[in-house]
């Protein structure tokens, strides 16, 4: 076979395989029993086995087999621990690498260590085998004696806990042959440890001996053999907490940061120390601008792009364009976009839906069609679009639809511009709708990616043209934690409304607020929107009358409402908070937090607050 | 039971102090070096059951003493001495095959703890 | 021997065992939850940390009209949040096994039980059911 003319292709393809797989196992992290992406996982792995060993990439080949062969112990166990993904995505990353010695067109580096140093299958066997002998009855050879957990606990007096507990780790290579432990020798040799270690070991000593020669160390206060392998989820995770994954420029960054501080800490030292009030002041400045780089720094160690879910997004689009015969070209841009892990992790079911929803109804009846995936930064936000050249939602279809309906009256209808118009098949009522889908090609589920977007804090925008195509904007903020907020006071107490939900804050007088029946509107840009008075929907008591009136026009359940609030107090950004189960049930609260000055308040949930009140009604 | 021990450290006063320890808890000091090369050629002399070596020390340092001292007889018992701050020596020296390590400054029963310790295992 | 630390709720007079309280505050400012369920006051900064605070009298149904200035910062492991109470007492110990044979016909179904301390009838409060009463006033 000329392999020189498939490499290209393989090492695309097989790239690919790899993000998916390095997604699935980030996924895998926060739902360890999740069966089908487990499954997944598993055909990932065996497609790179397949395509490595026909092109004879052999240690490619090898380590994608045990990677199959493990999985394939997950799956029918159901379930893949925490270091198992570990030790899954140290393997990712050799096979990323081996891709490049591929590409480099060198021979591929040899991957014995770590078929050796994982040692997956050769201990999930032993598991399950034991598992096998609780059933069945000693139905496995017991040459090998069953592994066995050692944990000991070093007393709090201990000076340096790390060379303590690499001896005991070595001491405990005596005993048997150690399978695992937490910390590793790594860990330990950089210093990442908390005075305890836990072992897993295979050994042929009885645990009363290995308990009598781990007694002799004076600093050792406690030794337990936790039961089942299975049990000792606990202590990892206790050991391990969630872990990211850092570059090294990353690390770098921060310990330059860290540098600096430290020289401007010895600056105004000294600068205190001969009262050179001049200097002091320097080194103040010069600490807020570390102070606010490492902030920044650190912020970007959650970062990560969009590389990966736009890959599995061209996945997906090359996936649909083989079931449905029709010839998609998928056009993407901005993969380089940065934003916070946890939001690409939540993004990645909305998008596959609306890319979904593209191809099954924008290119309904199209052989063909272009679909662009597109990310920018506007200032502190992040905005992922996907568009379709199809057939365009029909405004007057869902005119129609929402008089029949009763979502609107005949008066609504004809006030609301086609945009306003658009944003309702997000509405649940509408989306459930076979004949909305039949018509407008859309709303199947674009509620549930409303409210995942909106979950987040960010916003869903729909746009169309009829015969020229749609497209679907999602607004998102860049990191969860720490978002810009719009600060509102009402009846004396102040509330937060995160910005990517805030789509202008006005001042408006008196004399500009008009009324249809019973409802307030006022006139933004080209349409009327109606007014909601915080303070009603909070139950706090009426404001008196008097001034200019403050508004922010936000967009809740598909129409844009403008919120009627006492005054208008400013940005800022904040460090959210999410409250702890069940406080996170309690409607019209997005989680809070604590001000510059100690001040604690809320994030507002406009739509929660607006669900409650119908329902109250 | 208490055997025959190498005692190795720049300083007259940690040496004596050690042989004190060694000596009155009933054990052998064969000798004593006062840098790593000593150490090494003291080694070959006398193969001691065990060394106590100093990490930091002129002319040829504990870590690289006790690398010579693994090359000539693999199951050597060295453990090594070091101050409180030096915890990134005595990982490279664990690494590098001591047994274990005392703190400085130490009191006499975690040296004998230790040695004790060692030479039975 | 068990810590316990007595406090009054309306007419009554309950207890926590010590080792399920983080730290008592006095005073805190408590920012009100834009829209929350009466039973939950609001919530203090507590070390940086938002802490949601329960108005027990509420919870256990007494029509107290008091702002109950004394908090109880609950353990880690209950999230946290804040019990606040109307009164605290000094803190009693207890020999294990203080809490005598249950009669269940008596008791309240957030009382874990009944012992008695210098003639008075005090309750231990069952925190596994203020959970899950404060976990039905945030749904609801």
């Amino acid at each position: 076979m000329d392999k020189a003319k498939y490499r290209a292709m393989f090492l695309a393809e097989a790239a690919e395989h790899l993000q998916a797989m390095s997604e699935i196992l980030l996924r895998l992290d926060n739902d360890p029993e999740n069966r089908q992406e487990i499954d997944a996982l598993f055909r990932e792995a065996h497609s790179i086995k397949g395509m490595a060993a026909t092109m004879e990439y052999q240690e490619t080949a090898r380590l994608a087999h045990r990677l199959e062969d493990d999985l394939d112990l997950c799956r029918k166990r159901g379930h893949i621990s925490a270091d198992e993904i570990d030790q899954m995505l140290a393997g990712v990353d050799l096979l990323e690498a081996l891709l490049e010695d591929i590409k480099e067109d060198r021979p591929e580096r040899n991957v014995d260590s770590y078929l050796q140093a994982t040692g997956l299958s050769e201990q999930r066997e032993v598991e399950l085998q034991s598992s096998k002998t609780e059933v069945g009855g000693g139905l496995c050879s017991t040459n090998d004696p069953q592994p066995i957990l050692v944990q000991i606990q070093l007393a709090d007096t201990v000076p340096v806990p790390a060379p303590r507990l690499l001896v005991l780790l070595k001491r405990m290579g005596d005993f048997g042959t150690v399978l695992n432990s937490w910390p590793t020798q790594e860990q330990i040799l950089t210093d990442k440890v908390n005075g305890r270690l836990l072992v897993q070991l295979r050994s042929h000593q009885p645990a009363e001996q290995i308990h009598a020669q781990l007694a002799t160390y004076s600093e050792v206060e406690e030794i337990s053999f936790p039961e089942h392998v299975a049990s000792s989820n606990q202590d990892r995770s206790v050991l391990k907490g969630a872990s990211v994954r850092v570059s090294t420029e990353r690390l770098d960054h921060l310990i330059n940061l860290t540098g600096e501080l430290i020289t401007t800490r010895y600056q105004l030292q000294n600068a205190l120390k001969k009262r050179q009030w001049r200097d002091l002041d320097d080194g103040v400045g010069q600490l807020s601008q570390l102070v606010k780089n490492l902030h920044h720094q650190v912020l970007q160690v959650r970062m990560v792009s969009l590389q990966a879910l736009f890959s599995r997004l061209s996945r997906t689009v090359h996936d649909l364009a083989r079931t449905s015969g029709k010839k998609i070209e998928l056009q993407t841009q901005g993969a380089d976009i940065e934003i916070d892990r946890a939001i690409v992790e939540e993004l990645v079911d909305p998008l596959t839906h609306m890319i979904r929803n593209a191809v099954d109804h924008g290119l309904k009846a199209r052989e063909s069609g272009t679909i662009r995936l597109k990310a920018w930064r506007d200032r502190d936000q992040v905005l992922v679009q996907v568009t379709d050249d199809g057939a365009g939602i029909d405004p007057e279809a869902i005119r129609q639809l929402a008089r029949q309906r009763g979502l609107l009256t005949s008066s609504q209808v004809k006030a609301l511009r086609d945009y306003d118009l658009y944003q309702l098949i997000c509405q649940p009522g509408f989306s459930t709708s076979q004949a909305v889908t039949d018509i407008s090609g859309r709303g199947v589920g674009m509620d549930v990616v409303k409210t995942t977007i909106e979950g987040i804090g960010g916003l869903v925008l729909i746009d169309s043209n009829l015969g020229e195509g749609t497209s679907i904007t999602l607004k998102l903020p860049l990191s969860l934690a720490i978002i810009r907020v719009l600060l509102i006071e009402s009846d004396g107490a102040r509330m937060a409304i995160p910005i990517p939900r805030v789509i202008q804050a006005i001042e408006v007088s008196p004399t500009e607020i008009h009324s249809s029946g019973k409802q307030l509107m006022v006139y933004f840009q080209d349409a009327f929107i109606p007014l909601l008075s915080l303070r009603k929907m909070l139950n706090q008591p009426k404001k008196p009358q008097g001034g200019s009136i403050s508004l922010v026009v936000s967009e809740v359940m598909g129409r844009r409402v403008g919120l009627v609030v006492d005054r208008l107090v400013g940005q800022q950004e904040v460090f959210v908070q999410r409250l702890s189960p069940p406080f996170d049930q309690i409607p019209g609260c997005h989680g809070g937090t604590i001000l510059g000055d100690g001040q604690g308040i809320f994030l507002l949930d406009l739509q929660s607050l607006l669900e409650r009140r119908k329902k109250a009604v | 039971m208490p055997g025959r021990v190498l005692i190795v450290d720049d300083a007259l006063f940690m040496r004596n102090m050690l042989a004190d320890i060694f000596t009155q808890a009933g054990w052998d000091v064969v000798a004593e070096a006062e840098n790593g090369e000593q150490a090494v050629a003291m080694y070959r002399q006398h193969r001691p059951q065990l060394v106590t070596m100093d990490i930091v020390m002129p002319v040829m340092g504990g870590i690289e003493a006790l690398k010579k001292i693994l090359q000539m007889e693999s199951e050597a018992k060295v453990v090594v001495c070091s101050a409180l701050g030096q915890k990134h020596l005595i990982l490279d020296a664990i690494t590098s095959g001591a047994r274990d390590f005392i703190v400085k400054p130490f009191q006499s029963e975690q040296v004998l703890e230790v040695a004790e310790r060692v030479i039975s295992t | 021997m068990n810590q316990l630390l007595p406090f009054v709720v309306g007419t009554e007079t309950y207890a926590l065992e010590l080792i399920d309280i983080q730290e008592i505050v006095e005073n805190l400012n408590i920012y009100p939850f834009p829209a929350a369920p009466e039973q939950i006051s609001g919530a203090i900064a507590f070390h940086g940390r938002i802490v949601p605070v329960v108005n027990l009298p509420h919870l256990l149904g007494f029509n107290a009209e008091s702002v109950c200035p004394r908090l109880i910062v609950l353990a880690n492991k209950y999230g946290p949040f804040a019990l606040a109470v109307d009164q605290l007492r000094p803190l009693i110990g207890m020999e294990k096994g203080f809490i005598k044979d249950d009669d269940s016909t008596l008791k309240q179904p957030y009382v874990r039980g009944v012992f008695a301390w210098r003639e008075e009838m005090i309750s231990l409060l069952d925190l596994k059911y203020v959970e899950a009463a404060i976990e039905t006033a945030c749904i609801s």
